[in-house]
């Protein structure tokens, strides 16, 4: 994938597509989402193990096929993403299965301006399941790039005075966004407690698990379409 | 003794202090922030689309910082609906509570406000299969309007919003609530009645209403194709309806929409094939 965000040369450090040498966006974090049975620890640097292992889930990469260079689309509308992604991956549904789920962690985009962390910042969006109800989507798209200061990065340690200097983890974002795909919600509370693990919303988000609750939905399928 | 009555009564004034200081703490994050919802008009049609206002307000004397996240997709904005004043359940609009998304910090001076406006109208149900287990249904469904639109049929309605608060160096949220607003919703009659009947008990009409979209997948062609006719036929059979401008509008955005994706879909088919 190609980044062009650098619209005023500022080379900003604010976006990680210019911290580079190159202009390329980094590849997904898929610390979380490792193609092994190892499970992730309840730390906020959980890294290389498998947060969908309590509901049997392995993920395995499969599409580096013909398409390992997609150009990079700036401020692209909400409809325009899912013609980007069946115009570029037309392997969806390749391993459709009855017996199993396949999750297709397809790529990154620069969501509209109003919301793309870019330099005449409004906001910025980490990533949505698109489709508006629970069971209805196509998928859910992960925004690569956008709005998250690389000083976060580096933090790996839960901050408990302010919201604002949590780790906001790539590799969280993409979790979650499954978690979504699957029916999870940000009060995926289990019985007694007030907290969703991965499933919190960003600013609440202290955990890198998912609970019972969005498990038991993953493993149950009950509110996900099979495609 | 008296070390014994010394040390009840610094027990005693140790607890009234804590006590006044609880007081106190509570009142002040409670008075800091106030939020307010309106409705833009005080009735509706039932299936007319509305407009609600949510402001949040600063009552203190100094200044306010928290998380700028005053929507329905952050998910921090809360609404809820009840029939009588007293059992509120959760509406959920398009998108709502499913946005990843950092904020920035919003500050407001002391009688400074925020306004943010939603529609509460196509409500995301949770659709959870029957073959489930009854407890993963009732945690699925539990607090939460199971019918497609808000308001489902003509009545009174109670409605009122929450809102989690981020405030700057706090690592927890203070959540603050509006208080309930009554809103009239009304039968239509006559051609408007019929209309309402044919749309009434489907929530993707609710959707396309609202968003000037189809809720249905983009793979399932068929079944878009279907309610596109059914949108068409409508508008067609009943010009002058009361619901067949609003229809007409989405309709509108509708084939927009699709004329910005195909101009996109042949700009992605021009660099596939001209590669750079």
């Amino acid at each position: 994938m190609y980044d062009d965000d650098d619209f005023n040369d500022n080379d900003g450090a604010v976006l990680d597509g210019d911290s580079g040498s190159n202009e390329d966006v980094s590849e997904p974090d898929i610390g979380l989402l490792t193609s092994d049975d190892v499970p992730c620890l309840n730390v906020f640097d959980a890294n290389n193990c498998n947060v969908f292992v309590s509901a049997y889930i392995r993920p395995v990469f499969d599409l580096s096929g013909s398409h390992e260079n997609i150009p990079f689309y700036s401020n692209v509308s909400s409809t325009s993403l899912a013609s980007i992604r069946t115009s570029y991956f037309q392997n969806r549904a390749w391993q459709a299965s009855t017996d199993f789920w396949t999750i297709y962690l397809l790529g990154a985009y620069q969501f509209e301006k109003s919301r793309d962390g870019d330099p005449e910042y409004e906001g910025s969006i980490f990533g949505f399941k698109d489709g508006p109800g629970t069971n209805d989507g196509e998928g859910a798209t992960i925004f690569n790039e956008v709005g998250r200061p690389t000083e976060y990065e580096h933090l790996n340690t839960i901050n408990p005075i302010d919201w604002r200097l949590r780790p906001i983890n790539r590799r969280f974002t993409i979790a979650h966004e499954v978690g979504h795909l699957f029916g999870g919600e940000h009060d995926d509370y289990n019985p007694g407690t007030t907290n969703a693990g991965v499933m919190e919303d960003s600013l609440s988000r202290t955990s890198p698990l998912f609970t019972d609750t969005t498990i038991n939905k993953i493993r149950g399928g009950t509110m996900l379409y099979h495609p | 003794m008296n070390y014994k009555f010394l040390t009840i009564a610094t027990v005693s004034f140790s607890l009234i202090f804590f006590s006044l200081y609880i007081a106190r703490t509570r009142s002040a994050s409670n008075q800091t922030l106030e939020l307010e919802l309106t409705a833009s008009k005080s009735s509706y049609m039932v299936g007319e689309l509305n407009s609600f206002s949510f402001e949040i307000s600063n009552r203190s004397d100094e200044n306010v910082s928290f998380a700028n996240a005053l929507s329905g997709g952050a998910g921090y904005l809360k609404v809820f609906i009840s029939k009588d004043d007293n059992n509120f359940k959760r509406y959920a609009g398009p998108r709502w509570g499913k946005d990843d998304a950092g904020y920035g910090v919003l500050t407001l001076k002391p009688n400074e406000s925020v306004k943010n406006t939603a529609t509460i109208f196509w409500n995301g149900k949770p659709e959870i299969s029957n073959s489930a287990p009854p407890d993963v249904i009732k945690r699925a469904t539990e607090g939460k309007i199971l019918t497609d639109y808000a308001f489902p049929e003509a009545g009174t309605y109670y409605v009122k919003a929450s809102y989690s608060i981020f405030f700057t160096k706090q690592a927890n949220p203070v959540l603050i609530e509006s208080e309930p607003i009554k809103v009239i919703i009304e039968e239509p009659v006559g051609e408007d009645l019929e209309v309402w009947n044919k749309i009434k008990n489907n929530g993707d009409f609710a959707y396309f209403l609202q968003e000037g979209d189809f809720k249905i997948p983009s793979y399932k062609t068929e079944e878009r194709e279907n309610l596109k006719q059914k949108i068409e036929q409508i508008i067609s059979q009943y010009p002058n309806s009361f619901y067949t401008e609003s229809l007409r509008k989405s309709f509108a955005k509708f084939q927009l929409s699709l004329e910005k994706t195909q101009k996109f879909l042949q700009k992605i088919q021009k660099e596939k094939e001209n590669p750079q």
